[in-house]
């Protein structure tokens, strides 16, 4: 089964100008050598703290930002199996008829100055697919979909609150019918009751609509409800990857495990043992070897230089360290580690 | 599938939600007293400038020679006995010495009273340059003068010039702020978008244009329009002086908005959506910078009038058979003058009172633009 | 250690605003204990950083406290001064910002000065309230500060510029900042939302080792029930300026009895449930505050509705059991819970 996104070996390098002439003064490597796939009818996370790449790897996939290097082939209903990375522009605007983003700020990704029937309805209108009466309908439609009353056609979002404002996204992100869609960080802006709210309803237009999400979070409670697979990553590399319940249970990465260990749970009395943290390093000058091993409680030497490659553990999972098959690890359930480290 | 259950329409809904931006900011300018009281003063100098002629109780060319440099005869209600009169009327004027100073000037004549006359008949004239018409707001049956801010050095009444010169004062700066409009916005937003080697060039050349002092390159750029042309032209040659070095600042600010709108999420969704360039920038770009562009240009304005005040009054700009205050103020240049007959700097005053309004309004505009600023 | 530090009665806090006055808060009563944390728990528009204003005596024009007390009890014994009732400008209300009552902001990139260095700020705090203190003095207080909130280098760092360092480390550097002065009270309002999980792991360490330390308060507002009850002593849970339920904060969120309590905690979710359940959420929206509903606030969205009673009467804050408070009808006196 041909997945419906491949990502392979992706990577993405900013160069950061500055000086008198604004000179090349460092360069970033936003996503250094990503890989992971999109199963059809599934949900994948990405999770990751800020500075990880997350929402760069969003926006390469959407043809904002081109690739430095690597492969993402899409399997476009219309098209085929094709290289979005190499595509050109004409071809990237046939795709996104097929993929769409649900962006993270509703404030800001809704124009102040248009309906919502121009603002849901402009991917029509724009390729082309209907206009009038015709998309007034259609829009009527997206709108009963994601619950909203067809009174608010030709309001302006200021009338709408934040949960309201955020399912327009949604509303817009579905107008043109697309398979695979692109949800950066789709509910942090919002209050929390409202957020379970548009969860379910993301979970409902999937199966309706047999979407494909690829969910950008970094909330690991969301990722846990929502999403079959995760990816981690950490400083523009995949650290692991494979089905969420079993990397919440049991991580392969040592900084999966300190994610894990960090969420702040209820029932908590601050008594529970949380991970040693460390300090974030910095994009442009990320620690050699293993980008990790700094704040790593099982690194060795060979951390230091060598860099993991992201190997297989079976299962379909997948992790970069030296050492996931000889260690254990602890998961939500807390089974503590043993440091075996040869 | 609908859990999230949509509250009923309820009546005490504030309105607010379904106003769209531009009449939220409208509310927000009307509460700006300064602001709204400028616009008010604005409207009616503007509607002055439209009905000069019919304001105007004589024509712009009539001259009174024999009541040259004249002192305001105005309208008086209660007369030299302390009789009052209902109708307002005005004293008769001759020629004769003055018996103080032994110079020749223009004596009241206390025993000769011409009261106002409402719709007169007066000079044919062309109101708004298309209908013929005759008839005046007010006036006073001849040989009466009624010279409400008194006669220039010709003998031709100020109030009326006054009103002519308006429509010229006023036009002249919205003319160059439109010509500015188009150029700065145009090329703010190309630059901005685009970016480049273009984007490095035009800033180059803005920073040019801003780096000459203005009143000297706007005196030298006068001095190049011909002295053959007719008023007319050297009206929109001056417009076109003048809009040159504003242009410059407007595509600044407008490229500054468009980089930091550039990269924001709205833009973003619209390239998602495939929208092209050119839709990009006119329907979501440009409107958001519709109310900077429109403080700038409301700022811009005042600067404008000043500058063909300045031009006019050192004898550079409009030319006769037009009138403006600045060239009304050319004749009122030396010591002497404001001496003798003081009441040839009243175009100041309106000068003034519009430039304040202006910034008042522009000020508001500003306040008022982003309506959902706390 | 019996009277608590700062006994809050009634507050009402309104906001005149085009639509009229809207009340931010419709009488509350909590108590900050002393050495302890109270979490104020809640949604945007309970409230909560009203609350937090309000202590400071901050309260944001066109908001102002219009009736009520807050009793704060510094100095252990006396009968304390009521924050409610001194003018926000005066000479007494600044000598409590700073030296007994301090807080932390959300966003610690912009509660800086982008202009100073981290340690000209912290000075600059120490000045203010000591006029006689010299400058090595204070540089050498501040870098002590730095030290105390475990940033490394402090010598180095009380050199920086906010900008310079990452949003951890201004969190801390916030902190010292708040703490400088020894304040008995510190307000925590949100500090570690917008920070990474990691990060905020660190910084709710550093609270707890803080507290423990110099035997402080803190009132935790947050959003974030984990984060509530990994920090928190006792609780208060807050809803459209009322506050709705109040206890132990181990009881509370594991045994709430609010209906809200209840459904907040049920739509949450969690990284230790079962993967791919659905989430109850809460049916409705939070009405704005100048839609109040009539009787209980909650009522439009509960799930234990009762017609002719929830949306006629607001309920008290009635005492449940002994330490624990619900404002339900369900938990009226004398009606079996």
């Amino acid at each position: 089964m041909t997945p419906l996104l491949d990502v392979q070996g992706v990577s993405k390098t900013f160069t950061v100008a500055g000086g008198l002439f604004d000179r090349a003064r460092g360069t970033v490597r936003a996503l250094d050598d990503v890989s992971f796939t999109v199963p059809a009818g599934t949900t994948v996370g990405l999770v990751g703290e800020s500075g990880c790449g997350k929402s760069t790897m969003g926006h390469v996939i959407m043809g904002g930002l081109s690739a430095s290097g690597g492969q993402i082939m899409f399997d476009d209903p219309a098209l085929g199996l094709t290289d979005l990375a190499k595509a050109d522009e004409a071809t990237r605007r046939k795709t996104r008829l097929n993929m769409q983003m649900i962006f993270q700020d509703p404030n800001s990704s809704l124009n102040p100055r248009m309906t919502l029937v121009d603002l849901i309805g402009e991917p029509l209108v724009v390729n082309g697919v209907m206009k009038g009466q015709a998309l007034e309908e259609r829009v009527a439609e997206l709108l009963e979909q994601v619950g909203l009353s067809t009174r608010y056609l030709r309001r302006y979002p200021h009338a709408l609150s934040g949960g309201q404002r955020q399912r327009v996204v949604i509303a817009r992100a579905l107008a043109l019918n697309p398979r695979l869609v692109v949800a950066d960080e789709p509910i942090s802006a919002l209050d929390v009751s409202i957020q379970a709210q548009t969860l379910n309803l993301m979970k409902d237009l999937q199966a309706q609509r047999q979407l494909t999400y690829l969910f950008i979070a970094h909330d690991l409670g969301v990722v846990n409800h929502f999403t079959d697979t995760t990816v981690v990553m950490y400083l523009g590399r995949v650290v692991e990857t494979g089905a969420t319940h079993q990397i919440f249970r049991v991580p392969k990465h040592p900084y999966a495990e300190m994610l894990i260990g960090s969420v702040p749970r209820i029932g908590d009395k601050g008594t529970r043992q949380k991970p040693a943290v460390g300090e974030v390093p910095s994009a442009m000058n990320p620690p050699g070897g293993c980008h990790f091993h700094p704040r790593c409680p099982y690194a060795a030497d060979r951390c230091r230089t060598e860099v993991p490659a992201l190997r297989p553990m079976g299962d379909g999972r997948f992790a970069r360290c030296h050492f996931s098959e000889t260690l254990t690890l602890a998961g939500m359930d807390g089974v503590p580690a043993t440091r075996t480290v040869s | 599938m609908t859990d999230a259950a949509i509250p009923a329409e309820d009546p005490a809904t504030p309105r607010l939600a379904v106003l769209s931006v531009r009449q939220l900011t409208w509310r927000k300018f009307r509460r700006n007293r300064l602001a709204y009281l400028g616009l008010c003063v604005l409207c009616v100098m503007y509607l002055m400038a439209a009905f000069a002629p019919f304001l105007a109780p004589y024509g712009v060319r009539e001259t009174h020679s024999q009541f040259a440099r004249t002192a305001p005869n105005w309208l008086h209600f209660i007369d030299e006995n302390g009789s009052f009169h209902a109708v307002p009327f005005v004293y008769g004027l001759r020629q004769g010495m003055d018996p103080e100073t032994f110079l020749q000037s223009t004596i009241r004549v206390e025993d000769e009273k011409y009261p106002l006359r409402l719709l007169p008949r007066g000079e044919p004239y062309l109101l708004f340059g298309l209908i013929p018409a005759e008839r005046r707001l007010f006036g006073v049956d001849a040989p009466g003068k009624i010279f409400l801010f008194g006669t220039d050095t010709r003998g031709r009444d100020l109030f009326t010039r006054i009103l002519y010169g308006a429509q010229v004062s006023l036009t002249v700066g919205l003319f160059g702020v439109i010509l500015s409009l188009v150029l700065g916005v145009g090329i703010g937003l190309a630059t901005g978008y685009y970016g480049g080697w273009f984007d490095s060039i035009t800033q180059r050349v803005i920073e040019m244009t801003q780096a000459f002092p203005q009143i000297p390159l706007w005196l030298a750029l006068a001095a190049l329009i011909p002295p053959t042309w007719s008023s007319i032209q050297v009206y929109f040659g001056i417009s076109i002086v003048l809009s040159i070095l504003t242009w410059g600042a407007l595509a600044r600010q407008v490229r500054a908005m468009v980089l930091s709108l550039k990269t924001s999420d709205f833009v973003r969704a619209a390239r998602y959506s495939n929208a092209s360039t050119g839709r990009i920038m006119l329907r979501h770009l440009l409107p958001s910078t519709f109310s900077h562009v429109l403080v700038i240009a409301t700022l811009a304005i005042p600067a404008m009038i000043l500058g063909e005040t300045a031009l006019s009054f050192l004898g550079l700009g409009i030319k006769a058979p037009m009138t403006s205050w600045g060239l009304l103020l050319n004749e009122a240049q030396s010591v002497q003058v404001i001496v003798e007959t003081p009441w040839l700097l009243i175009p100041v005053v309106f000068v003034v009172l519009t430039i304040i309004s202006f910034n008042f309004v522009g000020d508001g505009l500003r306040d008022a633009a982003d309506p959902f600023a706390r | 250690m019996d009277t608590p530090l700062v006994q809050v009665s009634g507050l009402i806090a309104e906001f005149r605003t085009e639509g009229g006055r809207i009340r931010a808060l419709n009488g509350i009563d909590f108590a900050i204990p002393r050495g302890r944390t109270l979490a104020i728990l809640g949604e945007s528009g309970c409230g909560k950083s009203v609350t937090a204003q309000c202590l400071l005596n901050l309260v944001r024009h066109p908001g102002s406290i219009t009736q009520g007390q807050i009793v704060y009890h510094g100095s252990g014994s006396g009968s304390g001064v009521d924050i409610a009732r001194l003018s926000p400008s005066s000479e007494a209300m600044r000598r409590l910002r700073g030296p007994e009552i301090a807080m932390i902001f959300q966003e610690p990139m912009t509660s800086f000065d982008p202009l100073f260095t981290v340690g000209e700020q912290i000075t600059e705090m120490l000045h203010a309230h000591d006029h006689k203190i010299t400058r090595p003095a204070a540089r050498a207080h501040a870098i002590e500060m730095l030290r105390r909130v475990r940033l490394p280098s402090p010598e180095l760092i009380v050199d920086r510029y906010p900008h310079q360092l990452s949003g951890g480390m201004r969190q801390r550097v916030m902190i010292a900042l708040a703490l400088s002065c020894g304040p008995k009270l510190l307000i925590a309002d949100e500090p570690t939302t917008a920070l990474d999980v990691t990060t905020e792991s660190q910084i709710l360490d550093l609270l707890r080792n803080l507290q423990a330390e110099l035997g402080m308060s803190i009132m935790f507002i947050t959003h974030d029930l984990g984060v509530a009850s990994e920090m928190a002593d006792e609780v208060i849970v807050m809803y459209l300026g009322y506050v709705v339920e109040q206890g132990p904060a181990d009881q509370v969120l594991t045994a709430p009895h609010h209906p809200y309590t209840r459904a907040l905690l049920d739509s949450v979710p969690k990284i230790d449930a079962a993967p791919g359940t659905r989430l109850n959420a809460i049916r409705g929206m939070v009405p704005t505050p100048d839609q109040m509903p009539p009787g209980c606030p909650f009522h439009t969205r509960c799930d234990a509705f009762i017609a002719g009673l929830c949306d006629r009467v607001l309920p008290d804050l009635w005492p449940v059991g002994d330490v624990r408070l619900s404002r339900c009808h369900l938990q009226a006196p004398g009606r079996a819970a």
